[in-house]
């Protein structure tokens, strides 16, 4: 057996990297196509507000920040209702909870280098606390996720005529909202506050590349977040790297990887 | 003499629809039989499309009733007995990754519902309605990578996978070139003869759906409609364009009702 996994935090980290994998690239799929992309980036930045809250009030910061990014895909989609634009809604948002957090920040100087842990991820940070909240949230969302798919696509495809045959589009696109937030949430331990968004938009670009039918997409998308989770983890653990940076660099170069490849075939 | 066999699938009773101040749509009755092939037409901002939403449930009249097979609009629970062929059908991300079989598969979810995936039937039903409309030997291909009227053959099918009984067009060919429009409106017809499927099309064309349709709705705020089971003649396409009419309209409405 490799010496890095006998470390129980380097299989903390591999077992949330995967499930995070997972779940990042098939919401992916749904929110690129939807031209959603920048919804992790926001509700990211509001889960800071919430991790730093958190930190203040001593509660266990992943719930504080869950609570906060679900709080905000409700406002987010209220203001889209009361006809703001959706992506100043986000905006407003994401501001907000940053502008939060530094606030909190400002109070109290104590636990700075800890919230720095979840601005930029890190794989020693996952506690055996973590990993238990990281899969129970995992698997509750990949439930979902399964239980909603044919629905999920059909709005993706077309909202129109997903309402006109009976699907309750508001109530799918609100769910589609909540769930990006659990996995927000999710994927932030490790990745990092500032990355998620990448982990989300980049597996799922490349697999729009390279497929020609959806369950592909899903699936080649699934697989490059999982494989890019790993080499970025070892890559971290070897050479001493941020994980976080060190898997969406490996992200970013899978997909110029994938655009020439796009090239070369096409031509 | 027949009324006895006639099944009544679209009843609309004085619907009246405005956006803000702009009425769109003035106490509009009509009633559709199975098996009929209404035509729909009417100059640009007529009330076409909205009257069309206004069936499918996507919009609330002002005021009025709109029953499909046999119950109010707000009792239907079966909306997938309704098949419905946007105007912006084609007009989608051409690179969405999804395959001829998964866009017909649609038409099923919400039959089947959440957290169920497609059984065998289903999928046999999805292939039935694919082969219906030859696009069977297409099912793996990119949607993006057809034709426009091959696309719209597609969209036929995902209506047919439903099972849906009445089937809503709104203006179909739009942007198809005309052989393949020809091909669409003979498919058209076959669905409606073999497979006894009310349809309702939103159409331009009046020579392209002449023979096709037996009754023609003349749509303009209000509405009119003829028996056009011989052909569409040149007083059929007399709409209501003006305030006269629309009284006209309005008694022909009253001596029904």
């Amino acid at each position: 057996m490799l010496e890095i996994l006998q470390y129980s935090f380097m299989q903390n980290a591999l077992i949330a990297g995967v499930l995070i994998a997972v779940i990042c690239s098939v919401m992916g799929v749904f929110l690129v196509l939807r031209r959603m992309s920048l919804i992790g980036d926001g509700l990211a930045h509001i889960s800071f507000g919430g991790i730093a809250a958190g930190f203040f009030f001593g509660v266990y910061p992943l719930l504080s920040a869950l609570i906060f990014a679900v709080l905000a895909a409700f406002g987010i989609e209220r203001l889209k209702k009361m006809k703001v634009y959706g992506d100043a809604a986000i905006a407003i948002f994401f501001s907000f909870g940053l502008a939060l957090g530094v606030v909190i920040i400002s109070f109290s100087k104590g636990f700075t280098a800890d919230l720095f842990s979840y601005l930029f991820g890190s794989i020693l940070a996952v506690s055996a606390a973590d990993l238990v909240f990281i899969l129970a949230l995992g698997l509750a969302t990949m439930a979902v996720i399964w239980a909603f798919y044919k629905e999920l696509l059909y709005i993706t495809f077309d909202e129109d005529s997903a309402r006109a045959s009976g699907i309750a589009v508001e109530r799918v696109n609100m769910l589609l909202i909540i769930l990006t937030a659990m996995a927000v949430v999710i994927a932030m331990r490790i990745v990092g506050i500032l990355l998620v968004s990448s982990f989300i938009v980049i597996p799922a670009s490349i697999a729009l590349l390279l497929c020609k039918n959806f369950r592909q997409a899903m699936l080649v998308s699934v697989a490059i977040g999982i494989s890019s989770s790993i080499l970025g983890l070892f890559a971290s653990y070897y050479l001493d790297l941020a994980a976080g940076g060190a898997i969406v660099l490996v992200l970013v170069a899978l997909f110029f990887a994938a655009l020439v490849y796009k090239k070369l075939r096409t031509e | 003499m027949e009324k006895g066999k006639k099944e009544t699938v679209l009843e609309l009773k004085g619907v009246s629809f405005s956006y803000g101040k702009n009425s769109v749509l003035d106490k509009i009755s009509l009633a559709v039989e199975r098996g009929d092939f209404v035509g729909m037409i009417g100059p640009n901002g007529a009330g076409k499309t909205t009257l069309l939403k206004i069936i499918l449930g996507l919009l609330k009249p002002d005021s009025g009733s709109v029953s499909v097979f046999g119950k109010s609009l707000s009792e239907f629970n079966a909306p997938y007995r309704i098949g419905y062929v946007p105007q912006k059908a084609t007009n989608f991300d051409p690179n969405f990754p999804a395959s001829v079989f998964e866009i017909a598969s649609m038409g099923r979810f919400s039959r089947i519902g959440p957290a169920r995936s497609l059984a065998k039937d289903d999928v046999r039903k999805i292939e039935q309605a694919l082969d219906f409309v030859g696009m069977l030997p297409y099912r793996d291909a990119r949607i993006g990578d057809l034709s426009g009227g091959q696309q719209q053959r597609v969209f036929i099918a995902r209506a047919l996978a439903g099972d849906s009984e009445l089937l809503l067009l709104d203006e179909p060919t739009i942007s198809v070139d005309s052989e393949s429009q020809k091909r669409f409106y003979s498919l058209l017809r076959k669905l409606n003869r073999e497979l006894r499927m009310t349809c309702i099309i939103v159409s331009h064309d009046v020579t392209m759906i002449n023979g096709l349709v037996n009754r023609l709705l003349c749509v303009n705020h209000t509405a009119i409609i003829h028996d056009v089971s011989n052909g569409i003649k040149e007083e059929d396409l007399c709409c209501p364009y003006d305030r006269e009419m629309t009284l006209v309209s309005h008694r022909h409405e009253h001596s029904h009702g």
